[in-house]
């Protein structure tokens, strides 16, 4: 290889002592070395490095490390307060509210009637069938 | 602990024991290196931020099953090139256009920050780092990509990453040295002759 051809690395320090040493003198004589040293100078202390911008970061932040499950948005303190509340809820309404109403649908009226008038039901009946007028 | 102080290897290992913030830490050490880097191959901020952004997520997701003795910079980068890539190739976009769009064009008002203590040094500052920049961007894709790899690697990291002889990279290194100042004698000479001085 060249030996000019060597300089970025003597610039930026990735030489052998040794080989650095060489290079040093080949600098000293070599007029394009010494011109490309100098705009190598130059250009690293022109070079910017430009830091993303600020929300782009957070946005890596909120897709990765501080990304929120949906059972992280309910505090485990949250859940065990609404449980507590069900039960509550659940004891007061079975011990002290109202005996339970039976809907009228399901209910069947038992009229306080005699064996009597059942007899009278009865035998009115019977005289219907046997006779086949209606009193 | 200041994770600041840790290796990238001994982060890894934090992170893989559950340490979110050791993920937070890498991410802060090379966001501005990869932003530039991915910024130098698409010239374009918006497509950088998305894809520093996808780059880091895809980090998060595989760093896992990262393998500690390799160089975990090395393995970022390639990464962020790969990610690159399929920009390009999901884009059908192959070659980077090397004309400066107008955001790039000198302006006294871009350049000059608020509140600055000494407006006009920081103004001829800035304009010359402009002028540098606006000569890498003419150089072909390879050679930019080579300049920005050189800020964060050193040429034998490059040539392992790339799988290149060492002396191929130094050959293109010095072509582009001489290309840049090319470029300067030519559109800022005045900002040429002063590495001359």
């Amino acid at each position: 290889m060249n030996i000019c051809n060597k300089l970025p690395l003597f610039f930026y320090n990735e030489m052998s002592k040794e080989d650095g040493e060489k290079f040093r003198q080949h600098l000293k004589d070599c007029k394009n070395c010494q011109c490309s040293f100098a705009m190598l100078d130059f250009l690293q202390n022109k070079q910017e490095v430009q830091s993303a911008p600020l929300n782009v970061i957070q946005d890596i932040f909120n897709k990765t490390t501080r990304r929120r499950f949906f059972h992280a948005y309910v505090k485990t303190w949250k859940i065990g307060f609404a449980v507590a509340a069900s039960l509550f809820v659940g004891f007061f309404v079975m011990f002290y509210s109202d005996e339970p109403q039976i809907p009228d649908t399901y209910s069947y009226d038992i009229s306080p009637i005699s064996y009597d008038d059942i007899a009278q039901i009865d035998m009115t009946i019977s005289e219907i069938e046997y006779t086949g007028n209606i009193i | 602990m200041n994770m600041k102080q840790l290796k990238d290897a001994q982060l890894v290992v934090l992170f893989k024991n559950g340490d979110a913030k050791a993920f937070e830490e890498l991410v802060l050490r090379y966001q501005a290196h990869i932003y530039t880097y991915i910024l130098s191959l698409t010239k374009n901020p918006d497509s950088a931020s998305d894809l520093t952004q996808d780059l880091f997520i895809k980090v998060y997701k595989n760093l896992s099953k990262y393998n500690e003795e390799n160089k975990l910079k090395n393995w970022i980068f390639t990464l962020a090139r790969n990610i690159v890539m399929d920009h390009f190739r999901k884009h059908n976009k192959r070659f980077i256009p090397l004309e400066n769009t107008a955001e790039d064009e000198f302006s006294i008002i871009n350049i000059l920050p608020d509140g600055s203590p000494k407006p006009l040094e920081t103004a001829i500052e800035n304009y010359k780092k402009e002028m540098v920049n606006s000569a890498i961007g003419k150089l072909s894709q390879d050679e930019q990509e080579l300049i920005h790899l050189k800020d964060s690697f050193t040429f034998q990291e490059i040539a392992d990453m790339q799988k290149k002889p060492i002396g191929t990279l130094l050959s293109k290194f010095n072509r582009s040295l001489k290309k840049i100042r090319k470029i300067l004698s030519e559109t800022a000479p005045e900002v040429c002759d002063e590495y001359m001085q």
